[in-house]
């Protein structure tokens, strides 16, 4: 028994090395914000199609907290973020001459849970009996959800600041809240959400604009061809299929 | 005459003692001393400070009121399930937190099992309120005290307190007089733990009752949050608070529970 256990460990930590470096598929490491999560899987699956020595892992959160992540150096290839800070702080270190692409846009749409009548309007928001979740001021969806309140001069007070859109709509979908901030596109990939819009989120200062980048530090060429193929004509394609905007 | 240690297991030891050592010294080391004090000045720090000690504590009473009558059902009384019962009290300390964090807004959310019954017929919502802290710190801690005082109850030498009953004592009299002061280093210590891992609580809490400053947002979180938000002074110097009240609390305790040798 103790020897199968010894075993299975060296055989899984042999297989932890030779992962990383499959031989054949060189690994792209990508970082991109929460919101991108549905259309990443697809576009992951077109660009390894139309490239089979590449194999693309992504990974997501606040676009504020994963800039940090590569401020620290973690080892990433590419990074999309959901605005053009994030995306300057991720690149503040690095060598210059990089020119983030935009890639896509996102309108803001509050999202309450099925069944949940409490929420038809923004100005419904500031009632004390409605419980809101709101994106932490950090990260985009938190500034802009706090930009379009100001505008229309309503007051919030949520209950909770989450650490990113995808957690905001966890709480929504469960009904733990009664309505939360974040964009159309989260909207439309959860069926437990309804969406009412924002007056006012066709205005482009009020979205989203998602930049991408090939990290200098570490040469990938895959990279480079990962940022041009979100530009291109199949990749605005796809993320317009999840109900993102066109640049 | 004492056996020397042997050299590898010095050697091992060391390399223990230093995985423990290395962090907290690099903590110290990589600490914000010069602007120490505006970075603790600032109301985050203070909200999250005490919003910590506050439901630390509240869990770990609690913990008490609760966990001790079951630590003692456990370790005396004999009846069905009583395997099962442990087993289940215990398994919070094996759950990852946030899993923890995920089986109370199954079970005490607005749409929860006994949380849509709550709130139907109270209005009371326990996610995003102070009492839900309470509730996901005790969650997880509970357990720790749960095993202590079972341990310290079982190991309670049964004829004193017989003899304590034939004399004519009532059983709270008898708890008070003879079981307690016996097993009372075990019970601190088992307090202590529960209190420490309270305070420590992160995936539970931030799954269950979320983030916001002053009602929810513990210094475990404000840490987390701060150093994502790229203030790693803050986080810093919010972890050292924590640490020197743990260290604080530890020491003095020190005492009291090493005392029945």
């Amino acid at each position: 028994m103790f020897a199968r256990i010894t075993a299975a460990l060296a055989l899984a930590a042999t297989g932890a090395c030779t992962s990383a470096d499959d031989g054949r598929r060189e690994r792209l490491t990508v970082l991109a914000a929460a919101s991108l999560t549905g259309a990443f899987s697809d576009l992951e699956r077109a660009f390894e199609q139309a490239n089979p020595g590449v194999d693309v892992m992504s990974g997501f959160g606040g676009s504020s907290a994963l800039a940090q992540q590569i401020r620290s150096d973690a080892p990433v290839d590419v990074f999309a973020s959901a605005d053009d800070e994030s995306m300057a702080t991720a690149l503040r270190d690095a060598e210059g001459g990089v020119q983030p692409e935009v890639f896509a846009r996102n309108r803001l749409m509050i999202a309450t849970p099925r069944g949940d009548k409490a929420v038809t309007a923004l100005g419904d928001l500031a009632r004390r009996d409605v419980i809101v979740v709101l994106c932490t001021p950090e990260v985009p969806c938190g500034r802009l959800a706090r930009e379009a309140l100001d505008r229309a001069g309503i007051v919030v007070t949520p209950r909770s600041y989450e650490r990113d859109v995808k957690a905001v709509v966890a709480k929504v979908a469960a009904g733990e809240a009664d309505a939360g901030i974040v964009y159309e596109t989260d909207v439309r990939a959860d069926p437990e959400l309804v969406g009412v819009p924002i007056p006012g989120s066709e205005d482009p200062e009020l979205q989203a604009r998602y930049v991408a980048a090939a990290l200098p530090g570490r040469r990938s060429p895959a990279a480079e061809a990962f940022v041009a193929f979100l530009t291109s004509a199949q990749g605005e394609r796809i993320v317009r299929a999840h109900g993102f905007l066109a640049p | 005459m004492r056996e020397r240690t042997s050299l590898v297991v010095a050697l091992l030891a060391s390399v223990a003692a230093l995985v423990f050592i290395v962090p907290l010294v690099a903590l110290l080391a990589r600490a914000p001393w010069g602007s120490m004090q505006r970075e603790l000045s600032r109301p985050v720090v203070a909200d999250a400070l005490e919003l910590s000690i506050v439901t630390s504590i509240m869990a770990t009473v609690i913990a008490a009121v609760l966990g001790l009558p079951l630590a003692w059902c456990l370790a005396r009384a004999r009846f069905p399930g009583r395997r099962l019962i442990r087993a289940l009290a215990t398994l919070p300390m094996v759950l990852p937190p946030v899993v923890g964090g995920v089986a109370l807004l199954l079970a005490f959310g607005r749409r929860g099992l006994i949380g849509s019954w709550l709130y139907d017929a109270f209005g009371v919502s326990l996610p995003f309120t102070t009492a839900g802290v309470v509730l996901a710190e005790a969650f997880v801690a509970m357990p720790f005290l749960i095993l202590a005082s079972e341990a310290a109850f079982e190991g309670v030498d049964r004829r004193r307190e017989e003899a304590a009953r034939t004399l004519g004592a009532s059983r709270w009299m008898t708890f008070r007089r003879v079981t307690l002061p016996s097993t009372r280093p075990a019970l601190v210590a088992g307090l202590v733990l529960c209190w420490a891992r309270a305070l420590g609580e992160f995936g539970a809490t931030i799954t269950f009752a979320g983030s916001f400053r002053g009602t929810t947002q513990t210094v475990p979180l404000a840490v987390y949050l701060q150093l994502e938000a790229g203030q790693a002074d803050g986080a810093i110097a919010l972890s050292l608070v924590l640490v020197a009240l743990s260290i604080g609390v530890l020491v003095a305790l020190r005492e009291r529970w090493r005392g029945a040798r």
